[in-house]
């Protein structure tokens, strides 16, 4: 196949469902980013300032950002399935966010943080199924 | 592009990657734990039965992880028998990670097995939905 043709394949892929796809595949290059940033600072101590929790809150913004979108895009689908994952999504953002915010404005206790994490992995499933989800629907 | 074809699907294969998928969810979990709670090496007994709650979740994901390989590689669609082998292939990077990290104590190890872990969980997840 040629070059032109793979990439308005490609373009035609993140183009389905109303662009769910296109930005599932954002969000989770984001989730993956804010993952590891986040993963350094307990496993090597590296303390809530610099460059890693940087990463991490830009990163986390960016996500909560992103499922706001998707949930708006799966909206104007009717696809039942896609509107409840994205809603799910939207709802593990929102509490990882919160749960992290609490821990980083002051009540350092870990129960928050594996809130976070909890909400962390809501949030990374619901977008691993929107993605293959809407791939393949 | 033949990988992602829509066909025939068994219903093995999506409940393999349910049941593996609850499997990784309770590892993580666990694992979060070890990694909040945890003060290595260990002293206290509630400090083991935390980190044998993720080996337990752990080894069941592995069994799983070859069981869902399996089923998914007499799949006809191509894409869901690459996802069940990077699935296997993630999850074998995270144990080698995890096994190091508790025989030598040097957190790169343990990293390496987070990380590994986020590329297991999504190969996991996507044959449910795929």
């Amino acid at each position: 196949m040629k070059l032109g043709e793979t990439v308005y394949r490609f373009m035609d892929l993140v183009a389905k469902n109303n662009y769910v796809t296109g930005l599932s595949i954002l969000q989770l290059l984001t989730l993956t980013a804010l993952y590891s940033a986040g993963m350094a600072i307990p496993i090597f101590n590296l303390g809530l300032q610099g460059s890693a929790i940087t990463a991490h809150i830009y990163g986390a913004i960016t996500v909560a950002v992103l499922s706001l979108l998707i949930l708006a895009a799966s909206w104007r689908t009717s696809d039942l399935r896609l509107r409840v994952l994205a809603l799910f999504n939207f709802l593990f953002v929102l509490m990882a966010a919160f749960e992290g915010l609490f821990y980083f404005g002051g009540f350092v206790d870990p129960s928050y943080a594996l809130g976070m994490g909890i909400g962390f992995i809501g949030a990374l499933f619901s977008n691993s199924a929107l993605l293959f989800y809407s791939i393949s629907h | 592009m033949s990988i992602i074809s829509v066909g025939p699907k068994s219903k093995v294969t999506t409940s393999l990657a349910m049941a593996e998928t609850v499997f990784l969810t309770g590892a993580f979990i666990a694992g979060l734990a070890t990694l909040l709670y945890d003060k290595f090496p260990l002293q206290q007994s509630w400090q083991s039965f935390i980190l044998s709650l993720h080996i337990s979740f752990a080894m069941l994901t592995a069994f799983f992880g070859v069981a869902l390989y399996t089923a998914t590689s007499r799949e006809r669609r191509r894409g869901l028998a690459l996802l069940g082998m990077a699935n296997a292939i993630f999850i074998g990077i995270a144990a080698a990670g995890g096994l190091l990290f508790y025989s030598t104590l040097d957190y790169v190890y343990s990293y390496v097995m987070a990380l590994a872990f986020v590329g297991a969980y999504v190969t996991a997840v996507s044959c449910i939905f795929y």
